[in-house]
């Protein structure tokens, strides 16, 4: 798990948005048992009650539980896994068009670099 | 109410006013930065909190109490520069933090020690600079203390073991204290920060949480340090 | 907290002092060993007692130093606490008293004891108890127990003196750390400086008591009670010596304890 945690955004928001890619990226594997919230922090870098909001979150999000025994875990469910990888590809997607437009494309142009960005692979 | 309170605090030496009318406080459960150019009373405030300075106005408290023997007992101070005896011993160091602090975990602090291949046996005077204050942080965040006060832990030091330091405080602070950390390189220290305070002139300036101040003013706590600060200069 | 700063000042002193004393009787049983042997063979080779008295002037040497190393070690280790070892040492859950009060017995003690070596230990000038036979010792003792209480109460004045000038060289290093940043070099002058104030109030005192004693009425009476019964005057002498000097340490443990405690400010 590589975090990449910058300074000039709210802490809170990267963790989350890099929580939810890692669980739906397989990083965090479905049942993976997450390590402590003071080990994560100290993994990331960044301050323990702002990784503890982040997973709070992550939990209300139903993408982590919360066992007695065995500390969180990453969700066995793999339709709320599915519905947060589309989640956040649907953000990359917007973003290239946010940024599409910004270089004054249109959406047919935006829909044909995107094609040819797939045939090049 | 604050663990740490300053109220109305003002240190005089001769004719320097280092710390004028200052209040502020530093939260249990909290990390606090401390965060000002040198020379702005960041170590002032920390040697008032330790018990190794008297106000010349004013009041500090800890957990209610005045900075005394009591407080000592549950507070953590690592200075900003190496004081153990050079003709210690590593495991003098860990006897003595054993001896006088119940709140220290000596087997913590000899796993920390090991981890970092101090020997028992290694006198102080024997190991560099670099590895002597990290002796002195291993000994300070192996006590489960109430509050922290860590004076410019990342001083001078390179970037791995910026990290390590970093790494050590975040796993080794006791979840229920308050840790104070003073510095003037706020861009390393800033993502471990719940709470910054801006001290200019012996005055606090800004007072918030880091998250807090990234959301409104859409910038790193750095970046509005540099802001602030640039100010004066103009 | 006390009982345990205590262990650990005589802890930290006793790995400088113990190997000096330690080497002192070892010297000594050299010293009486080679003698020992002598006086079994009457007729010892001569290099014998040479070695006899080598060794023991050797241990009168080690013991020499080892009475000044106590002293200004003690006086060392007090002028470290108020530098970078202050960090830790004042910041440990004790008081400054408790501080002063340990260090200073501590000192006092190893001083004592390499004095008491000096006088007790065979070879030295003031012990022949192990070539006198026990009508000798026996004679020796009844001569001098009269005069008991006067020795013990100059023995008593001697401590007090020994307690009143470490208290004097600790005041001298907290005066020198008001100034941090030349701390050195402050208690230097500090300590220059109080010796010449010093000197001239002894000698200012010691005309006042001329004065009274040779041209007041409480001259005459104590002229008058010394004569009658000298041994006895003299303890009393001593006794209300050590009792000022006593004071005079207190007093200074009190200003020393002040100014660590509110007007200490560590480089």
């Amino acid at each position: 798990m590589e975090w990449n945690i910058r300074a000039d955004r709210p802490v809170y928001l990267q963790l989350l948005e890099q929580l939810e890619a890692a669980v739906a990226s397989g990083a965090y594997a479905p049942g993976e048992r997450l390590p402590g919230v003071r080990e994560l922090a100290a993994q990331a870098g960044v301050n323990p009650n702002t990784m503890q909001r982040a997973l709070a979150e992550l939990e209300t999000r139903g993408l982590v539980r919360t066992q007695r025994t065995a500390g969180r875990t990453v969700t066995d469910d793999a339709q709320a896994i599915a519905s947060a990888r589309r989640a956040l590809a649907m953000r990359s997607a917007r973003e290239f068009l946010a940024a599409a437009h910004a270089l004054g494309l249109t959406n047919e142009e935006a829909a044909e670099l995107l094609a040819a960005a797939i045939r090049e692979e | 109410m604050a663990f740490l309170t300053f109220s109305n605090v003002t240190k005089q030496y001769g004719t320097r006013r280092a710390l004028a009318n200052l209040t502020c406080g530093a939260e249990a459960g909290r990390i606090t930065g401390l965060l000002g150019p040198n020379g702005s009373g960041k170590t002032t405030m920390l040697k008032l909190a330790a018990g190794l300075l008297q106000p010349t106005d004013g009041e500090v408290r800890i957990g209610g109490l005045v900075p005394g023997t009591q407080t000592k007992a549950c507070t953590a101070y690592l200075p900003d520069r190496v004081s153990l005896p050079q003709h210690f011993r590593a495991a003098d160091a860990v006897a003595l933090f054993r001896d006088f602090y119940e709140d220290f975990d000596a087997a913590k602090a000899s796993e920390m020690l090991r981890t970092l291949g101090i020997e028992p046996r290694q006198r102080i005077s024997a190991m560099s600079k670099g590895m002597q204050e990290k002796t002195q942080l291993c000994l300070t965040m192996a006590r489960n203390a109430k509050l922290f006060l860590l004076d410019e832990p990342l001083g001078g030091v390179d970037p791995a073991t910026r990290d390590y330091i970093l790494s050590t405080i975040i796993r080794g602070y006791n979840e229920g204290a308050a840790l104070v950390i003073s510095t003037h390189i706020i861009g390393d220290v800033e993502r471990i920060l719940d709470d910054v305070l801006f001290l200019q002139n012996g005055c606090v300036t800004v007072a918030d949480s880091a998250e807090h101040l990234r959301e409104t003013r859409g910038k790193s706590v750095d970046g509005i340090f540099r802001e602030v600060f640039s100010c004066l200069q103009n | 907290m006390f009982a345990k700063l205590m262990k650990w000042e005589f802890r930290q002193t006793a790995r400088v002092m113990l190997p000096l004393l330690g080497a002192a009787l070892l010297l000594c049983g050299g010293g009486l060993a080679s003698r020992g042997v002598l006086y079994v063979l009457p007729l010892g080779p001569q290099w014998l007692e040479t070695l006899s008295a080598l060794l023991y002037a050797l241990m009168t040497f080690v013991l020499f130093a080892g009475v000044f190393v106590a002293y200004f070690y003690a006086v060392i280790r007090f002028y470290r606490m108020l530098g970078n070892e202050g960090y830790l040492m004042l910041t440990l859950p004790v008081t400054p008293a408790q501080h002063i009060g340990a260090k200073l017995i501590t000192g006092c003690v190893w001083v004592a004891a390499a004095m008491l070596f000096s006088l007790l230990l065979p070879g030295t000038s003031f012990s022949t108890v192990i070539t006198s036979s026990d009508e000798q010792v026996a004679a020796a003792l009844s001569e001098f127990w009269p005069g008991m209480p006067l020795y013990l109460s100059f023995g008593l004045f001697l401590l007090a003196m020994l307690f009143l000038s470490m208290m004097w060289m600790y005041f001298i290093c907290a005066l020198g750390a008001q100034w941090p940043q030349q701390r050195f070099g402050a208690t230097v002058v500090c300590y220059l400086v109080t010796s010449f104030l010093v000197q001239i109030v002894f000698v200012m005192a010691v005309g006042v008591f001329t004065y009274i004693a040779a041209y007041s009425p409480l001259g005459a009476s104590l002229y008058n009670s010394f004569m009658a019964n000298p041994t006895g005057t003299l303890t009393v002498w001593m006794l209300c010596a050590s009792a000022a000097v006593a004071a005079l340490t207190a007093a200074l443990f009190f200003i020393v304890r002040w100014m660590i405690s509110k007007r200490l400010n560590l480089a």
